[in-house]
C-alpha cells in the first residue's frame, strides 16, 4: 500500500530525514517510535503533503507517486493524518466542515453529494464510536474543545472519511488514561483487512491498547531498528540510549 | 462646470452659489460653516489625518455641481431592497429625497422624513441639534457639507418611543457618467428611552463623491442600532462622517460593511457626554485593485463608567489599500472606563497594503483599556489542515476567509440583513479569489 524508498527531507539546509525506507501493507498497524526531534512528525507531515520541505526519494501509495499529489488529492486517494495539534477553525461548524470534506471526496470519486439523512446518521454513529458529545457538532471546529475532545474529534473525522491509510501523529499526547482508552477502542473498531495504520508515538503506553504488528525506531531521521511489539516494551523499559549505543557501535 | 475653466476662486463661487440657493440649513450657520471651510480647505495628504487616503481628483470637482435631478419614476429600487425586512423606507436619488419611492412616517411621536421638509415642519428640532455635534470647526469637509447641504434624512423619536420597524435609507446615485458631488446632511435624534434601528445602504450606478455627515443624538437610556452598507457602491467616492452624542445610560451599536466603492473614508465618532454609556463599533472591509477603504474611528470617553468595544476586520487583495485608525480617548474624568479595540487584517497578496494605527490616549488612572492590531496572511497550518481533510486549495481559502470575516457579519442583529450580507460576502470572496488566482 505505502512504499517509502530512501526518503530524505530538509528544511533550510537542516537535514531532518536521512533516508527512510518503509513498507506498509493492508491490514497492518505500524508504530513509529523515537525521541523528540528524531523526525517523526516530519515523516507524517510529508506523507500527508505538508509543504516547506526539500524532499528527495520516493513515496508510493498504491503505485502512485504521492509526492506529486496535492494534499487534498492524497486525502481523496485515502490518506488521513490525525494532527498532533488539531487546528481550530472559528466560524465553521463541525457538521458543515465534515459535510464539505465528505462531499469533496465523493466528487473526486464521481459520486453525488451524500444525502442529508445518511450524513446525519453516519455522523451520529461515528461520534458514538469515540464518545464525542453530539453538541460539539454544532460548535466551530475544535474551538474551545478540551485537549481530549480535539484528539477524539480527529479520530471522529478519521472514522467519517474512512481512509485506506491513517497516520496518527502523537494522538496519545495530552490524553488521560480514560480518553486514551476511548480513542484506542475507536481505532481498533476501525481496523480491518483493507486499511492500515501508522502510529507515531513517543511512549509505549498507547501500544498497550492498539497492538502494532511492527515497531520501528526512528533516530536522527533514520529507521535504525525494526521489530515487533516486544521492541516497544524494551524501549519503555530501557529508553532510547541503548539503541543509540548500538547504532554508534555498528557505525564503527 | 469645471473649476479649472472658471475664473473665480472656489470660495467666491461658493459664496455666490449660497446667495442664490436655499439650503437645508439655517442661513447664519451656512455662512459660519463656509468661513470655516475657507480656513480649513479640502483634505490633502500633508495632513496627518489624511496621510494614507488621497482623493486626488477632489480639487477638480465642483462642490456645487450636484448630480442631475431625475424623474423618480424611472428608478427601480426593488433590486436593492433587503429581502425579509418590513421597513420604513427613505430613498434618496442623487442626494435628493424621492418622496414617491419612500415610505416615510410622520406622527407626533415620530418624524422620519427628509431635511428639506423638516426645515419647515421641524425647525425647532433642527435649530436645537443640526451642526451641534459634528466638528465643522475642525474638519474641512464637514464644514463644506454644512454650508452646501440641501437634503438628507431626519429621524426624530420622542421620549420613550420605540420604532418597531427598522428604518432603511437607500442612497442611490444614477443617471450620469460624470462624477458629481453630493453634500448630504442627516440628523437622528432619539430622545430619552427611545429605540431605533437604522440601516443606511449606499448604492452607486453613477460615479459620485458623497460627502455625507450624519449626526446621531442618543438620549438618556436610549438605544440606537446603526448599520452602514457600502457593498453595492460601484466606483463611488465617499467621505462619510458619523458623529454620535450619547446621553446617560445610552447604547449605540454600529456595524459598517464596505466592499465596494473606489475611495472610501468613514469617520465614525462617538462621544460619551454622560455617565454609563455603552458603544459598539464593528467594521468589515474587503478590497483589491486600487481601491482604498479607510476607517477612522474615535471613541471619546469623557465621562466615568462607560464601556466601548470595537472590532474591525479586513481582507486586502492585490493593489488594495486599507487604512484603520482607531482612536480611544479617555479623558481625566472618565474613571472606570472599560475600552477594548481590535483590528485584524489578512493580506492576500504582496501588493496589498494595510495601514493599521490604534491610538490610545489615556488621561484617567482607574481604567481598563486594551487594543490589538494584526496584519497577516492566511495561516499555512490552517490551510494544510483543511487540505489534508480533502478540501481543495481554493475552497479551503474561501472557508478560512469566510470564517474570518463572518465574525463581523455575526454582529448583525437583524437576521434577514445578516443572511443578505453573508450571501454578498461569499460572492465578494469568490470574486476576490478569482482575481487572486
Amino acid at each position: 500500500m505505502l512504499k517509502i524508498n530512501n526518503l530524505k527531507a530538509s528544511i533550510d539546509d537542516k537535514k531532518i530525514l536521512n533516508g527512510i525506507n518503509l513498507e506498509v501493507n493492508p491490514g497492518e498497524v505500524h508504530a513509529i517510535m523515537g525521541p523528540n526531534g528524531s523526525g517523526k512528525s516530519t515523516l507524517s507531515g510529508i506523507i500527508a503533503g505538508r509543504g516547506g520541505y526539500e524532499i528527495s526519494g520516493e513515496v508510493l501509495f498504491n503505485g502512485k507517486d504521492l509526492l506529486e499529489l496535492a494534499p487534498e488529492v492524497r486525502a481523496w486517494e485515502g490518506i488521513f493524518l490525525a494532527f498532533q495539534y488539531p487546528i481550530e477553525i472559528p466560524g465553521v461548524s463541525n457538521t458543515n466542515f465534515m459535510r464539505t470534506c465528505i462531499n469533496e471526496q465523493r466528487k473526486y470519486k464521481g459520486l453525488p453529494d451524500m444525502d442529508a439523512s445518511t450524513f446525519l446518521k453516519t455522523m451520529r454513529e461515528k461520534a458514538e464510536l469515540v464518545a464525542l458529545d453530539p453538541n460539539l457538532m454544532k460548535r466551530s471546529v475544535n474551538q474551545g474543545f478540551s485537549g481530549g475532545e480535539k484528539k477524539r474529534n480527529e479520530i471522529f473525522q478519521l472514522a467519517m472519511l474512512d481512509p485506506k491509510l491513517a497516520i496518527l501523529d502523537e494522538t496519545d499526547s495530552g490524553l488521560d488514561i480514560d480518553a486514551l482508552r476511548v480513542v484506542s477502542d475507536g481505532v481498533n473498531k476501525l481496523r480491518n483487512k483493507d486499511n492500515a495504520f501508522v502510529i507515531i508515538t513517543h511512549y509505549q503506553r498507547l501500544l498497550d491498547y492498539i497492538i502494532p504488528d511492527f515497531v520501528h525506531v526512528l533516530l536522527d531521521g533514520q529507521i535504525v531498528k525494526s521489530g515487533t511489539k516486544e521492541l516497544a516494551y524494551e524501549l519503555e523499559e530501557k529508553g532510547y540510549d541503548w539503541i543509540k549505543e548500538e547504532v554508534k557501535a555498528a557505525a564503527l | 462646470m469645471n473649476i479649472e475653466t472658471t475664473q473665480l476662486p472656489l470660495i467666491e463661487r461658493l459664496k455666490d452659489y449660497l446667495q442664490h440657493t436655499a439650503g437645508g440649513v439655517q442661513e447664519g450657520l451656512r455662512l459660519e460653516a463656509l468661513a470655516h471651510f475657507e480656513r480649513l480647505g479640502l483634505p490633502h495628504p500633508d495632513l496627518e489625518e489624511w496621510k494614507y487616503t488621497n482623493f486626488k481628483g477632489l480639487n477638480s470637482l465642483d462642490p456645487s455641481n450636484y448630480l442631475p435631478i431625475l424623474d423618480e419614476s424611472t428608478v427601480d429600487i426593488s433590486k436593492y431592497r433587503i429581502d425579509g425586512i418590513d421597513a420604513i423606507e427613505l430613498v434618496f436619488i442623487n442626494g435628493r429625497f424621492a418622496r414617491s419611492l419612500s415610505r416615510s412616517f410622520e406622527s407626533e411621536q415620530m418624524y422620519i422624513s427628509n431635511l428639506a421638509t423638516a426645515r419647515n415642519l421641524r425647525s425647532d428640532l433642527l435649530n436645537t441639534h443640526l451642526g451641534k455635534y459634528a466638528q465643522h470647526a475642525i474638519e474641512g469637509l464637514t464644514a463644506l457639507n454644512l454650508a452646501l447641504a440641501n437634503d438628507g434624512f431626519v429621524i426624530h423619536l420622542t421620549k420613550n418611543e420605540v420604532c418597531d420597524r427598522p428604518v432603511v435609507v437607500y442612497h442611490i446615485s444614477t443617471g450620469t457618467q460624470e462624477r458629481g458631488w453630493n453634500n448630504q446632511r442627516n440628523l437622528v435624534v432619539a430622545e430619552a428611552g427611545s429605540k431605533l434601528v437604522l440601516i443606511e445602504k449606499y448604492i452607486s450606478e453613477s460615479p459620485i463623491f458623497d460627502n455625507v455627515v450624519t449626526e446621531v443624538v442618543v438620549g438618556d437610556n436610549a438605544d440606537v442600532e446603526h448599520y452602514k452598507l457600502q457593498t453595492r457602491y460601484g466606483d463611488a467616492w465617499q467621505v462619510g462622517t458619523t458623529r454620535v452624542e450619547q446621553g446617560r445610560d445610552s447604547r449605540y451599536y454600529n456595524a459598517t460593511f464596505s466592499w465596494s466603492g473606489q475611495i472610501i473614508r468613514n469617520n465614525l465618532q462617538a462621544r460619551h457626554a454622560e455617565k454609563n454609556c455603552e458603544t459598539h463599533f464593528f467594521g468589515l472591509y474587503l478590497l483589491d485593485h486600487d481601491n482604498v477603504i479607510d476607517n477612522h474611528t474615535l471613541v471619546d470617553h469623557a465621562m466615568p463608567n462607560c464601556y466601548s468595544h470595537e472590532l474591525y476586520k479586513g481582507i486586502v487583495g492585490p493593489e488594495g489599500k486599507a487604512v484603520f485608525n482607531g482612536k480611544v480617548l479617555v479623558r481625566p474624568d472618565a474613571q472606570k472606563t472599560n475600552a477594548y479595540q481590535s483590528n485584524a487584517n489578512i493580506l492576500l497578496a504582496d501588493t496589498g497594503t494595510v495601514n493599521a494605527k490604534p491610538e490610545l490616549e489615556i488621561f484617567a488612572d482607574d481604567v481598563k483599556c486594551s487594543h490589538g492590531a494584526t496584519v497577516g496572511q492566511l495561516d499555512l497550518n490552517e490551510l494544510f489542515y483543511l487540505k489534508s481533510r480533502g478540501i481543495g486549495a481554493e475552497k479551503a481559502r474561501t472557508i478560512l476567509l469566510t470564517a474570518f470575516a463572518g465574525e463581523v457579519v455575526e454582529a448583525v442583529r437583524i437576521e434577514a440583513l445578516r443572511d443578505d450580507l453573508m450571501a454578498q460576502l461569499m460572492e465578494e470572496l469568490q470574486r476576490m479569489q478569482i482575481s487572486f488566482e
